[in-house]
């Protein structure tokens, strides 16, 4: 599964695994895409390839860990290394094909926006479970 | 002075403020729109230019929207949050991504927009009035 910024700079692929997605409605997540909420895929790093353009991703860290890696010449939102985990946290609006993804769980519902409805499955987490929890039973994310 | 609409950044590099109500608000799910927040829809609030004060260096990418028309996405060059957009087909006017609002109660769409092009994983407020296409059109 390919991926790709707005500009098409910086591409990615995702090999052996069908993504699940986890989206986050933490108010940071909100800002940076301008968005009701972030729509991520967790990849493990060996299931993650860079194909072009790394060399244009900016990156902005809060003092709390969050961050934000973006395209330099477009402002897409791009992939990152998720914390000091062995995986990739993937924006799910850059992927490219018709593949039919599910949201797995909701991260941070207890701070969405009041515009915000949740409509779609997945478990609701008022806010962020541990990794470990998030990524059971089947742990190929 | 309280505005009744203000927001920034993620860095707080940049920011706005506007004292109007929005001439419309909606969502947009077109897969440009998928891109540059990498989720499901921009939230768009829509406003006469000159009444919107911004403070702060925003960067625009510029690209061809589906339409034809073009369409510029502004966004922090430091901390990369996405806030505004401008259209080549819609001068004087400015969009603003409510994402980036300091109070996200203020923001009440009226419309899901280019609902054709939603990703599959995109489930909607099903009491919001729907459209194939863009919302002016």
């Amino acid at each position: 599964m390919q991926g790709k910024c707005l500009c098409g700079l910086i591409e990615f692929e995702i090999v052996g695994v069908v993504p699940k997605l986890y989206q986050c409605h933490c108010s940071l997540c909100r800002k940076q895409g301008g968005a009701s909420s972030n729509a991520a895929a967790i990849i493990g790093k060996a299931h993650f390839r860079w194909v072009s353009g790394q060399e244009h991703i900016s990156s902005w860290i809060k003092d709390t860990g969050f961050r934000s890696d973006f395209c330099s010449n477009c402002g897409s939102p791009v992939p990152n290394p998720l914390r000091s985990t062995p995986y990739y946290w993937v924006p799910a609006g850059l992927l490219e094909g018709d593949v039919q993804l599910a949201v797995r769980a909701h991260l941070f519902v207890g701070s969405k926006a009041s515009w915000d409805v949740i409509t779609s499955p997945g478990k609701q987490y008022e806010t962020m479970p541990d990794l470990s929890e998030l990524l059971r039973p089947d742990g190929d994310a | 002075m309280n505005a009744k609409y203000s927001g920034q950044c993620l860095c707080g590099e940049i920011s706005y403020s506007v004292d109007i109500e929005p001439v419309f608000t909606g969502n947009c799910h077109c897969k440009d729109c998928q891109r540059s927040s990498g989720s499901a829809f921009i939230p768009a609030m829509i406003f006469p230019e000159k009444d919107v004060v911004i403070s702060g260096e925003v960067k625009y990418f510029e690209s061809r929207a589906d339409s034809g028309n073009m369409h510029k996405r502004g966004f922090c060059p430091n901390c990369g949050s996405q806030l505004f957009a401008r259209f080549s087909n819609m001068p004087g006017i400015l969009g603003i991504k409510a994402g980036t609002l300091n109070d996200s109660s203020n923001y009440v769409p009226k419309l899901d927009f280019h609902v054709d092009s939603a990703a599959p994983w995109d489930f909607m407020n099903p009491e919001l009035p729907k459209k194939q296409e863009a919302a002016q059109s």
